[in-house]
């Protein structure tokens, strides 16, 4: 189907069923969004493939918070669910019964008089309302079992912000909104209890990023790559989903550097002129003509996503092997959780 | 095609450069690599995607080697040879050059040492051609410009430059499909649509087509 015919059948107004109330069984499963102010859009695992038409990855800024609400709720760990950012507020109102999990940094969510805990399976029964905003760290995730029903455009499901697609009419969610459930998981978890805290990605206001070296590493000064491993950066306001800008002391390039623009991805660190770090987040270019001085470990870009300005981060540098040996152990920890939460 | 240089593009990356200038016979072996790797997908293998003089391919650490993968890349490398391409007729693109349309006419004129009527003689007599798509979507690198009008960057990027803005910066010049932030100069601006997520293909333009501006009569 276009995508584009695709949005404004996922948009349309369905005030029409929804004024019967009576909250119909035939009704098809859906969320709608009570209130939303702030940055509350529909993210995912990422748009992978289409980055050679110059199309961005995107998906979830924190994308293990992410897959650990989708795995929590019974979702395949990339399906579409909710972002909020740091200034939103959201308000949900659940018709039918639905299974939902939140995770992030820190988030407050209540329904009815009571708590919603985080990182942890949840049920709702019908009509319930739910209230959600982030405490601390800067991007909360709810999952909602099935995930949202919402159109693909190029692989994936995710709202990209500045090129106005995916999600909801590529743009960010609003009061009448209505959510399709998709009937993506096996069914509503009946786990019960919280996630073991070493599956949850270590948040701290002052991490340590590892960081892979990258191909313009080595033209780097020697005292260029000093100054960047032994210093600590302030997160300005100058930060977005498309990359958080660093300040701290300028890391010099090598003036002979030419660089052509090449591929870039999440984590890469530009030098821009003035040598003040630049770490590309999930809305990043595909392609960029800055010098990199190398790409911080997916495992710790989460960290970096939950920081405000003024919080502060150091780098430390690493190789390949204890990288991957990284993504392997979290693999296996993610593996046994599904086996444990669905057999 | 020579063998490139291999370097990580984090742990799930492969970042593989060419130690020559940028041509479009290069962007052409480049892409004809790619698409033989995903033509024999090694499992793992999410997306490979080109840019001036390199080529990521991104891959999943767990399921397919490093060494693996770029063992196989380099011997794809071997088989490619391609023939010179006769060149396509230019598709002719009127740009409104100057004032509210292009912002850094009169900056690149004086930059370059030319008046602003020269800059646009000189943009509008060059044949482009499209070497690379990147950086936004549908967003052109258009090979082929001129000497004189070859800048750096803006020092500090724009947050916002117009949607169809043409702009300049090293050896190319560029369309910007959508309003988003940039750091090229902006000399014009074309009321054409580029980029089109329902469309097939989206994008208007391809690896190879040639282009020549002219000036919109208003």
């Amino acid at each position: 189907m276009n995508p584009r015919v695709a949005w404004h059948l996922a948009t349309g107004s369905d005030f029409a069923w929804r004024s019967n109330e009576g909250l119909h069984l035939s009704a098809p499963q859906a969320v709608w969004v009570e209130e939303a102010r702030g940055l509350v859009t529909i993210q995912d695992g990422g748009r992978w493939g289409a980055q050679r038409l110059g199309v961005s990855v995107g998906g979830a800024m924190d994308a293990r918070a992410a897959m650990l609400a989708n795995v929590l709720a019974g979702n395949p760990r990339g399906a579409a669910l909710i972002e909020l950012g740091w200034d939103a507020a959201l308000t949900l109102l659940f018709p039918q019964a639905t299974g939902l999990a939140l995770a992030g940094a820190g988030l407050e969510a209540s329904l009815g008089e009571g708590r919603i805990p985080p990182w942890s399976p949840c049920r709702v029964e019908p009509s319930s309302l739910v209230r959600i905003r982030v405490t601390h760290g800067r991007f909360g995730y709810l999952a909602c079992t099935g995930g949202f029903s919402l159109p693909s455009v190029f692989g994936g499901r995710g709202t990209d912000l500045r090129s106005g697609f995916g999600g909801i009419g590529g743009r960010a969610l609003r009061s009448g909104d209505r959510l399709p459930l998709g009937d993506e998981a096996p069914g509503l978890p009946s786990h019960r209890g919280a996630l073991a805290m070493e599956l949850r990605p270590p948040y701290h206001r002052d991490p340590t990023l590892r960081l892979l070296p990258g191909s313009h590493w080595v033209s780097f000064p020697e005292a260029s790559r000093a100054v960047f491993l032994g210093a600590s950066y302030a997160v300005t306001a100058v930060s977005d989903r498309m990359g958080y800008r660093l300040s701290g002391p300028p890391v010099a390039p090598n003036p002979g550097l030419e660089v052509e623009s090449e591929p870039v991805t999440g984590g890469s660190v530009q030098i821009p002129l003035d040598g003040e770090p630049i770490v590309l987040m999930a809305d990043r270019p595909t392609v960029g003509g800055y010098p990199r001085i190398g790409e911080v470990l997916a495992a710790d870009l989460p960290l970096l996503a939950q920081l405000r300005p003024g919080d502060r981060v150091r780098f430390r540098e690493v190789g390949h092997a204890e990288a991957v040996q990284d993504l392997r152990n979290f693999e296996a920890a993610l593996r046994r959780l599904e086996i444990a939460l669905h057999g | 095609m020579e063998e490139p240089q291999t370097f990580n593009l984090g742990e799930s990356g492969l970042l593989l450069c060419w130690d020559r200038p940028p041509d479009p016979h290069l962007s052409r072996e480049i892409v004809e690599l790619g698409q033989r790797l995903a033509r024999t997908p090694p499992p793992g293998l999410i997306e490979w995607v080109p840019g001036l003089r390199s080529l990521a391919v991104y891959y999943d650490p767990l399921r397919l080697q490093r060494e693996t993968l770029a063992g196989w890349l380099r011997e794809l490398c071997q088989g490619i040879a391609l023939p010179d391409v006769d060149p396509s007729p230019p598709l002719v693109v009127p740009v409104r050059y100057g004032g509210v349309w292009g912002p850094d006419l009169e900056a690149v004129a004086r930059k370059s040492g030319l008046e602003s009527e020269e800059v646009i003689r000189l943009h509008t007599e060059a044949v482009f051609e499209v070497v690379l798509i990147g950086f936004a979507p549908g967003f052109p690198y258009l090979a082929g410009l001129p000497e004189p009008l070859r800048l750096p960057r803006r020092t500090s990027p724009r947050a916002r430059v117009a949607k169809g803005s043409v702009a300049v910066a090293g050896a190319y010049t560029g369309i910007y499909p959508r309003e988003g932030p940039g750091g090229w100069s902006i000399i014009g601006q074309t009321a054409w649509e580029w980029f089109d997520p329902g469309d097939e293909p989206p994008c208007r333009l391809a690896l190879g087509d040639r282009i020549r501006f002219c000036v919109e009569v208003q």
